[in-house]
């Protein structure tokens, strides 16, 4: 069964060209949200297996939303993965304290290296 | 450190009162320290009068064995001597004490049977008379040269504060100060006029130490000294506080003050304040008080004016500062929010394109991802150059992440030690970081360190900034676009900045901002 996604991301050029992507690699992008609140409210009524929250979005901090998503239990458990243009160097201490699963460089963006980090996660 | 020497010359109370000589300074300070004055103990008055008796007759009578051979024109010329004396003592009453004591010392001197003086003769009157008169002018001008010195000497002192840029706070109290043991009045005060309608004392001074405290604010209104000024931006004079109204004047009168004068302060043509010179007792003020005063008033206008002025410069250069990192902000923002998402978009879009190539397109697909890689690379130099223009984890994590990134970063091994955890305004992170980050790029360049320690903190509302390497030091912050376009940043936030680099010794750069800009 195909890992299903929610994105969250403020460009919408950018969710349109992930969901096609990750969809032609095999995932279900059940999903798709541009602000926190939604990001809130759809995490909570689609329960997807994976969230992809980018870094920044627009005057919110996407890593300020993945340690909320984590600590109230929106996400049910499910693994949230930032997402970023920044250099994950430069934010490396960030990430680590967010308790996101992983990062992807959105250039590198593929069903692979999310499967990696979903899959590097389970028990 | 500056060592200063500093002789106060003696002021004179009135016409008729004596020399008091107001001080030696012997304060020994740095540039910008607080004016330190030791004063002398004042001479009492009978002193001079003692002078202006005794002088002229010991005089007269040390000339008493040359009497014959100066005759008495010369004896009464040599006492001039002693009434130029007594007048640069005791001023012109002294003086004019002692022409009728010198006046009297020739006569009895040369008086029958001791001499030759007789009254019927025209030389002798001549000489006693002209006597008279030119010790009176002398006396006179004497006095008025005196005075005239002094007031240019406590001038050039206020004017010295204004020239070395002191704080308004230290210029307004010697104008006070200056004011107050020049001329002959009790207490002085110089006041601001608020736009609230209220006066806000900035410095006063009492002969008695009764004076009025620094900071005090009254309501304007009704007859007093401030009021008037305030209405008519001219000086005024209150010979009387007898009828004095309105919360002034019944401030001043439950100070003892009964009568005034109040000059304005004109900065840049507006009413900025009033300097008020008044006095306790029943004397009559000096009819060219206002004159007086107006020098002083002059004075502190000029130092409003400079101090108005560096304050326009100072929020000058940080609104250039501040205009600086909003437009790399922006730029970052843009390069973040636009090229670079739409790059990765595309970069997407091809690899999605690119998986549903049949497999006999093997080819276009090895173009396809050559494509992309390139892509790829440009969205990483895209990325170095935003990071450039502005370091997006500062505005994301706040300092202490940024410092962390730029430790990483650092080919020299850098200690960091951030003792800030708390989010600071913008402008001060901002700074910190590009002091780090410049001082860092600077170590590394130049340096030959082997460790560089970086420590941030903040005590008392100041934040500290220090970088310290142990590499070859020599570095000269005048030179180098870099640390001078640092210490603009730093003194446009109203901070400051010092760097150490003695040769073989490493470099260290410690600054220090407001933890709450200006």
């Amino acid at each position: 069964m195909a890992l299903r996604v929610l994105i969250v991301d403020d460009n919408g050029a950018f969710l349109d060209a992930a969901r096609v992507l990750l969809e032609r690699e095999g995932l279900s992008v059940i999903g798709v949200a541009s602000t926190g609140a939604e990001a809130l409210r759809r995490a909570k009524e689609l329960s997807p297996d994976v969230l992809l929250v980018d870094i920044t979005l627009g005057r919110e901090s996407g890593i300020d939303l993945t340690r909320r998503l984590i600590q109230d239990g929106r996400c049910k458990g499910s693994p949230v993965i930032l997402i970023s243009t920044h250099s994950e160097a430069d934010f490396a201490d960030l990430i680590a304290a967010s308790h996101a699963a992983g990062f992807v460089p959105k250039s590198e963006l593929s069903a692979e290296a999310i499967r990696r980090i979903v899959d590097g996660r389970s028990p | 450190m500056l060592v200063r020497l500093t002789v106060l010359i003696s002021y004179r109370q009135t016409m008729s009162a004596l020399r008091r000589p107001v001080g030696v300074s012997l304060g020994k300070r740095s540039a910008g320290g607080p004016r330190r004055v030791l004063r002398l103990p004042r001479r009492n008055r009978a002193a001079a009068r003692v002078l202006a008796v005794v002088g002229p007759i010991v005089v007269a009578l040390s000339l008493l064995p040359f009497r014959s051979s100066l005759g008495l024109a010369g004896v009464l010329f040599c006492t001039l001597l002693a009434v130029v004396a007594v007048a640069l003592i005791g001023g012109v009453g002294a003086a004019l004490t002692a022409v009728v004591v010198g006046f009297l010392a020739g006569a009895l001197l040369f008086a029958h049977p001791y001499g030759s003086l007789h009254p019927d003769s025209p030389v002798d009157v001549v000489a006693l008379i002209a006597f008279v008169v030119v010790g009176g002018v002398i006396g006179i001008l004497v006095d008025d040269l005196t005075r005239l010195g002094e007031e240019q000497a406590a001038l050039r002192r206020v004017a010295t504060l204004v020239a070395r840029t002191a704080p308004a706070g230290e210029v307004f109290a010697a104008v006070t100060e200056e004011a107050g043991q020049l001329l002959p009045v009790d207490r002085t005060s110089l006041s601001r006029y608020e736009s609230d309608g209220t006066v806000t004392v900035v410095a006063s001074w009492s002969r008695d130490g009764g004076h009025i405290p620094v900071g005090s604010r009254t309501t304007l209104g009704g007859k007093n000294l401030s009021t008037l000024v305030s209405e008519t931006s001219r000086p005024a004079r209150m010979e009387s506080y007898a009828d004095t109204s309105g919360a002034l004047g019944t401030v001043s009168r439950e100070r003892g003050l009964r009568s005034g004068v109040g000059t304005p302060v004109i900065v840049a043509g507006r009413l900025w304040g009033v300097l008020i010179a008044a006095s306790t007792s029943e004397r009559r003020l000096a009819s060219n008080l206002e004159a007086r005063l107006a020098d002083f008033t002059d004075i502190a206008a000029t130092a409003v004016a400079n101090a108005e002025n560096r304050a326009d410069l100072a929020a000058s250069r940080a609104r250039i500062v501040a205009t600086a990192d909003d437009t790399r902000r922006r730029i970052e923002r843009d390069l973040h929010d636009g090229t670079q998402q739409r790059l990765v978009s595309l970069a997407l879009a091809l690899r999605a394109a690119q998986s549903m190539l049949p497999p006999e397109l093997g080819e276009l697909d090895v173009e396809l991802s050559r494509v992309a890689e390139g892509l790829t690379s440009v969205l990483d130099e895209l990325r170095e150059t935003a990071r450039g223009i502005h370091p997006a984890i500062l505005a994301e994590g706040g300092l202490g992440p940024a410092l962390k990134t730029l430790a990483r970063r650092s080919p020299v091994p850098v200690v960091l030690d951030v003792r800030v955890d708390a989010r600071l305004p913008e402008p001060i992170e901002v700074a910190a970081y590009y002091i780090v980050s410049e001082t860092l790029t600077n170590t590394a360049k130049h340096a030959h360190a082997s460790i560089v320690h970086v420590g941030v903190e903040g005590i008392d509302g100041v934040i500290h900034v220090s970088v310290r390497d142990d590499g070859a030091g020599g570095a000269d912050s005048a030179r180098g676009s870099g640390l001078i376009g640092l210490r603009d940043r730093v003194e446009a936030l109203g901070g400051a900045i010092e760097v150490e680099s003695p040769l073989g010794a490493g470099t260290s750069v410690h600054v220090e901002l407001p933890s709450a800009p200006r």
